[in-house]
């Protein structure tokens, strides 16, 4: 046996993987663009007052967020419709593309797993928030409470898209959309279990040039700002992948 | 390496390496499922001859066969089963050791 046989056969299954991987994976931008887009446009769901006075009038965010961030909303019900039916209707768009794209390249990823993740994290954000609880003793004590609220955290449906981006992440093979959406779920937890705009001591210190404070601080960055900076490193990711895919293609 | 050691070439699985069944298994491994057509463009292969490849593979449990519709069309899906994962990994593990193997290199170097 000569050392090119097995060498050969290395090389053409490795080429003939990394072609299918193009053909059956190359099209995973366009189910995060849709998140991303879907994320980015809930900016309308908020007034547009500065953070500042929102600091200025607490008890005026609502709890659950249903826009997605604590932040004042313009109404409500149109942020919960937004997620109830914008969610379910934005994964209606990408099976119905997943199903074009598998008739195209005749590969066929697991994108109902994905969906199934994105819903189901939806619905358990929409039966835990249903559940009854007791009126805190004192409301206004609730509003100024200024520590970490842990399960707050989570009562917002950019979790679910988190989760869906994960999900997606792992049918389509890809790492860096899993950090994406961890960082993206990262943020919607910390401004959920603290309040808008809260940063943490410790990056507060770096930012103020290193000067002790223990209870942190908050910054001025408004509502699409701030989404834009939870889907930064998801819209690097669509660019980067879209690029890739185009010239695969080419 | 060790001259007691059995030689890589034995860890090879007839059925895997065979080098049709071998690119069947590679192209399935990319995707959940992969149609019976594409499989059989990319592979050059005629009706008769995949299936026959597929057959082998199928009654190994290495490969599921679906049957189904794309809109009115019949269409036939192949998936990978989690035996056929391990199975074609454990090839392209033993692939490697041989090419290691030949070119003098031992498996702690490589």
């Amino acid at each position: 046996m000569t050392i090119e046989d097995p060498e050969q056969t290395l090389r053409e299954v490795e080429r003939l993987k990394a072609r299918s991987r193009r053909r059956a994976h190359g099209g995973a931008w366009v189910p995060a663009a849709v998140l991303a887009a879907l994320v980015l446009l809930s900016t309308v769901l908020y007034r547009s007052a500065p953070p500042t006075a929102h600091w200025n009038s607490i008890g005026i965010v609502q709890f659950p967020y249903w826009a997605g961030l604590p932040a004042e909303q313009l109404s409500p019900p149109v942020s919960y419709l937004y997620w109830l039916v914008g969610l379910p209707a934005a994964f209606a768009v990408i099976a119905w593309w997943y199903r074009r794209r598998a008739r195209q390249t005749g590969f066929r990823v697991a994108w109902r797993l994905f969906a199934a993740v994105g819903l189901g994290a939806l619905l358990v954000l929409v039966v835990l928030l249903a559940v009854p609880t007791e009126p805190p003793a004192d409301p206004y004590a609730a509003h100024i409470d200024v520590g970490l609220r842990w399960g707050s955290g989570f009562a917002t449906p950019l979790i679910a898209v988190a989760a869906s981006l994960v999900a997606l992440a792992w049918v389509e093979r890809a790492p860096m959309l899993a950090a994406a959406g961890g960082w993206l779920a990262l943020l919607a937890w910390w401004q959920g279990a603290t309040r808008y705009g809260q940063l943490p001591y410790w990056l507060y210190r770096l930012f103020d040039g290193g000067q002790p404070i223990g209870l942190g601080g908050q910054t001025d960055l408004p509502v699409p700002g701030m989404l834009a900076l939870m889907c930064l490193p998801l819209l690097v990711w669509v660019v980067l992948a879209a690029v890739r895919s185009r010239a695969a293609r080419g | 390496m060790s001259t007691d050691e059995a030689h890589p070439s034995l860890a090879l699985d007839e059925t895997v390496h065979q080098r049709v069944r071998l690119g069947i298994l590679a192209m399935l491994s990319e995707a959940s499922e992969c149609t019976f057509t594409t499989v059989r463009e990319e592979l050059e292969l005629t009706d008769g001859n995949l299936s026959r490849h597929l057959r082998v593979l199928e009654d190994a449990g290495l490969v599921e066969i679906r049957k189904g519709y794309d809109g009115r069309r019949p269409c036939t899906w192949l998936a990978l089963t989690r035996p056929g994962r391990k199975a074609l990994r454990a090839e392209l593990a033993a692939l490697q050791r041989l090419v290691d193997r030949l070119r003098g290199i031992q498996p702690e170097d490589a």
